[in-house]
């Protein structure tokens, strides 16, 4: 069609003489645009009229279409007639050729000629008029809507949505708001209530990312156990004792945490501190989202099916193993052969404990592992609440979170919170084993093979006649029992155009050093500095998350190379006390305290370094080699020890590791680096725990009385 | 109504007047027909036939649609304003029903008589068309505004209780 057929197209034009339109055709600038060119954008400022003349052109208003352009249609109008912004987006809806007439040559034509200019008046007259029906017709279709039915699924627009309302989801939804304020950050969850899912144990960094998220110490005091530290020990078939001590205790206060407590406090941060937007109970239907476009739809269902749809610029999935993005656009990856190493399961249940395990400090809080050559055990003392119905665990949450912040004296305590809001806690134990992949008892169901391992080491059975099973302790789990098969898995990308999966999402490698929670709020913290400084530079794609990227690729390559590195070292019980004692020289310096949560802490304790690295490779090389040629563990716990042993002792040499005064941590270790009896007589290291002597529950040395039951805590010396 | 001068058309309707000449303006005026509404009558009735231009005198009158409600205000006619000018220009059945509720004055022209008077008068057909383009494409933005509104209205309306109550603070509306 040519630019005369189109106009032709108008009968007022089509009325006039030939000569009259090629004069108008003269006037028009001829041209072709793919799909999706966009001739006018909503708000500009610009007076050119557009004519149709091949293919059809999409008026959109709101991401809606709200007519097409056929060939011979002017559009564009409405700002040449009232000099005001465009007021909609007209773009090609495939390839089409527009001609357009600037407002200079249109004054020109109409100038030029009576007859062109009404000919033109009145083409222009019949389009307005055309234009306005349209929407006047949208208007009376709108208000005769049926009641109830909606013919289209409602859009809520925000910045940044968060698939996931776990910790690390809420993590990086609050930072983001405070990077960036005047973010609208909406937060989706599957479930309606925080529920029940693994307990964690804290390290120093998560504790602070905690502390950053507004709960204060003497909160979590009250919600969770008191944790003092790690302890590891090691076993084999060659001895029925546990051996070889490592604690590595007194550095920190951090805490044993309930999953559905932890969440449910975060999520009232979250939304009554932070101003993110929380929606639970609902899914995300991933397969009908879109995720290529520069706002990003994400197609949402309530439990009651009632749908709609979240329109953003970002995307962060932050759900868990689930990792629906990258599972959903083909990145999520269980490769471990590119590291030739093995996964991992683990299986676990929750104990009472019936009597106290008669080994030297036994029930001090810390953590317990106990190594042996296929995997470990191990063991976290936790308050559970599972007892307290969800509406007086949220009173309680919230009567600690709105408390006027102050010493810890000032707040209640947990006993009196029960008392008030109906509250129950019980003191119980997680127990589960971690195994290699390659070494674990495929042949057998979960409960089957937990057994399988406490009979297998004559230790652990000894330690496990200390504790009874609790039966099916979550409401909602029918089983005893719970397992993670294959755990560890990565991404082949963490982030994309507009996206970025953290946390479990983009990775998991191990419950070794809580490097979940660890490094999840690492995550947590440089995608949500990606994600505010894209959103404020108007760029979010791929590569505005490129710091991002680099830094899951970087700890996953290094972490799991370290984990092997462990795993292997549990073959013998001294590549397992070098292997531990490498990590934790190394890293001491960084597990001391901090005030606040910093860009240092997603690096703590340096894994990047790259004589570290070295060192780990090196150390897992050797072992590798060791189990492929069958050479005797002990000789290669020699071969380990001969690169661990200068390493440690030059680490130890170094003034800032001797300003410390490491025996102080390290019960099991004197300042030089190496292994010795315990003297738990050493000077009091930066932290300790006290056992009240009431409710024989642990906290905190350094305050006045028990948070607990409330009374005074004997060692208290008032401040000067 | 003899009354009307062009002094008085020129200080209710100026930009269409200071654009006439003198006897277009009197030739204008001479066609117009006058127009006295009771309360609550409808000028144009939705979905009828109508090809007049009107130019409200006094009073105000209300553009209305038809919902399954009732009838919902869209917009306002002030005095002093023209209307029926879409259906003069793209021929078609009325958009909406033009109702006063407290009575008005118009003046009425209709179709025949305005063509005639654009073929006498070409000048005054390109000012009248200029005014009426500018006219409508108020009404559009207008229309537009109306439009946004009734969507974010009906989107609340048909939101997900989920989405609404996370408006709100969700945690707070919990049973306690």
């Amino acid at each position: 069609m040519t630019a005369i057929d189109a106009l032709k197209l108008n009968p007022y034009l089509a009325a006039l003489s030939g000569e009259d339109l090629n004069t108008i055709a003269a006037a028009l600038h001829v041209f072709e645009r793919g799909d999706g060119h966009v001739f006018i954008r909503e708000g500009e400022r610009d007076d050119t009229i557009y004519l149709v003349i091949e293919g059809e052109v999409a008026v959109r208003r709101d991401q809606r279409t709200l007519e097409r352009l056929p060939a011979g249609t002017f559009f564009g109008l409405i700002a040449l007639v009232d000099d005001a912004p465009r007021a909609a987006d007209c773009v090609a809806d495939g390839a089409a050729t527009v001609a357009t007439l600037s407002r200079a040559d249109y004054d020109r034509l109409v100038n030029a000629s009576g007859h062109i200019a009404l000919a033109f008046q009145q083409t222009l007259g019949a389009q307005l008029a055309s234009d306005f029906r349209n929407v006047s017709a949208q208007i009376h279709d709108l208000l005769n809507a049926p009641e109830g039915k909606p013919d289209e699924i409602p859009i809520e627009d925000c910045d940044v949505v968060v698939i996931g309302g776990g910790p690390l989801g809420l993590i990086y939804a609050t930072w983001v708001k405070r990077f960036r304020p005047e973010s609208r950050v909406i937060v989706i969850e599957r479930r309606d209530h925080p529920g029940h899912k693994v307990g964690e144990s804290t390290l120093a960094t998560t504790v602070r990312a905690f502390r950053a998220m507004g709960l204060t110490y003497p909160v979590m005091r009250r919600l969770f156990g008191n944790k003092a530290g790690l302890r590891w020990f090691h076993t084999s078939h060659e001895s029925d004792t546990l051996n070889q001590q490592i604690d590595v205790v007194d550095i920190e206060e951090t805490y044993q945490v309930e999953r559905r407590v932890l969440e449910s406090a975060l999520q009232y941060l979250a939304t009554t501190r932070e101003g993110v937007e929380l929606i639970t109970g609902v899914k995300v239907l991933i397969k009908e989202s879109d995720l290529d476009g520069d706002c990003k739809l994400i197609l949402c269902e309530t439990d009651d099916k009632q749908k709609f749809t979240l329109r953003s610029r970002v995307v962060c999935d932050a759900s868990g193993p689930a990792s629906v993005i990258p599972r959903h656009v083909g990145l999520y990856r269980k490769q471990i052969e590119a590291h030739r190493t093995f996964n991992y399961n683990s299986y676990f249940a929750y104990f009472r404990v019936k009597k106290d395990v008669p080994v030297d400090f036994w029930s001090y809080p810390a953590t317990r592992h106990i190594c042996f050559p296929e995997g470990w055990l191990w063991m976290i003392s936790l308050i559970s609440w599972r007892d307290t119905p969800d509406e007086n665990m949220d009173q309680i949450i919230k009567t600690l979170i709105d408390h006027p912040e102050g010493v810890d004296e000032t707040y209640p305590t947990r006993e009196q919170l029960k008392a008030k809001f109906g509250g129950i806690t019980e003191p119980i134990v997680s127990i589960g084993f971690t195994i290699r992949d390659d070494r674990d008892v495929a042949h057998l169901r979960i409960e089957e093979r937990f057994n399988y391992w406490v009979n297998q080491y004559p230790a652990i059975r000894w330690v496990m006649e200390h504790f009874e099973l609790i039966e099916a302790p979550y409401e909602g789990k029918q089983r005893s029992y719970s397992a993670f098969m294959q755990m560890a898995h990565d991404v082949e990308r963490a982030a994309g155009d507009g996206w970025c999966a953290i946390g479990d999402s983009a990775m998991f490698i191990n419950p070794f050093f809580s490097l979940g929670m660890n490094y999840g709020a690492g995550t947590a913290y440089i995608a949500a500095r990606d994600t505010a400084e894209g959103l404020d530079k108007g760029d979010v794609s791929r590569a505005a998350f490129e710091r991002y990227e680099r830094y899951v690729r970087e700890i996953y390559d290094q972490y799991t190379n370290e984990i092997d590195m462990y795993y292997r070292a549990f073959n013998h019980e001294d590549s397992y006390e070098r292997a531990i004692a490498l990590k934790l020289f190394f890293a001491i310096s960084d597990v001391l305290p901090r005030d606040e949560y910093n860009e240092s802490d997603p690096y703590i304790w340096n894994p990047l370094d790259p004589v570290w690295r070295s060192i780990t490779n090196r150390v897992a090389d050797i072992q590798r080699s060791g189990e492929i040629n069958g050479t005797p563990p002990a000789e290669v716990a020699r071969q380990i020890r001969a690169i661990a042993d200068p390493f440690i002792e030059e680490i130890a040499q170094r003034p800032e590791v001797q300003a410390l005064e490491v025996e102080r941590y390290l019960h099991f270790y004197d300042n030089a680096g190496h292994h010795t009896e315990a003297n738990h007589d050493k000077l009091r290291g930066a932290y300790e725990a006290i056992r009240c002597e009431n409710c024989k529950l642990w906290y905190d040395d350094s305050i006045p009385a028990c948070p607990n039951c409330g009374v005074e805590n004997p060692r208290y010396e008032q401040p000067m | 109504m003899a009354q009307i001068t062009a002094k008085a058309f020129a200080v209710r309707f100026p930009s269409l007047a200071a654009s006439l000449q003198p006897d277009e303006l009197e030739a204008l005026i001479s066609l117009l027909k006058l127009q006295n509404l009771d309360a609550s009558e409808a000028l144009i009735a939705e979905g009828t036939q109508a090809d007049s231009l009107f130019f409200l005198w006094d009073g105000e009158l209300n553009i209305v649609m038809d919902t399954p409600e009732g009838e919902r205000q869209v917009a306002l006619i002030t005095e002093n304003e023209m209307f029926g000018e879409i259906s003069l220009m793209s021929p078609g059945l009325a958009t909406a029903t033009v109702r006063t509720d407290s009575g008005c004055t118009a003046l009425h022209l209709d179709r025949a008589s305005l063509e005639v008077f654009w073929q006498q008068y070409p000048h005054a057909a390109s000012v009248f068309l200029n005014v009426l383009c500018r006219q409508v494409a108020r009404r559009i933005r207008t229309a537009n505004e109306t439009l946004n509104q009734l969507r974010s209205e009906s989107r609340e309306q048909q939101l997900p209780a989920a989405l609404v109550k996370a408006h709100s603070q969700l945690f707070e509306e919990r049973p306690s």
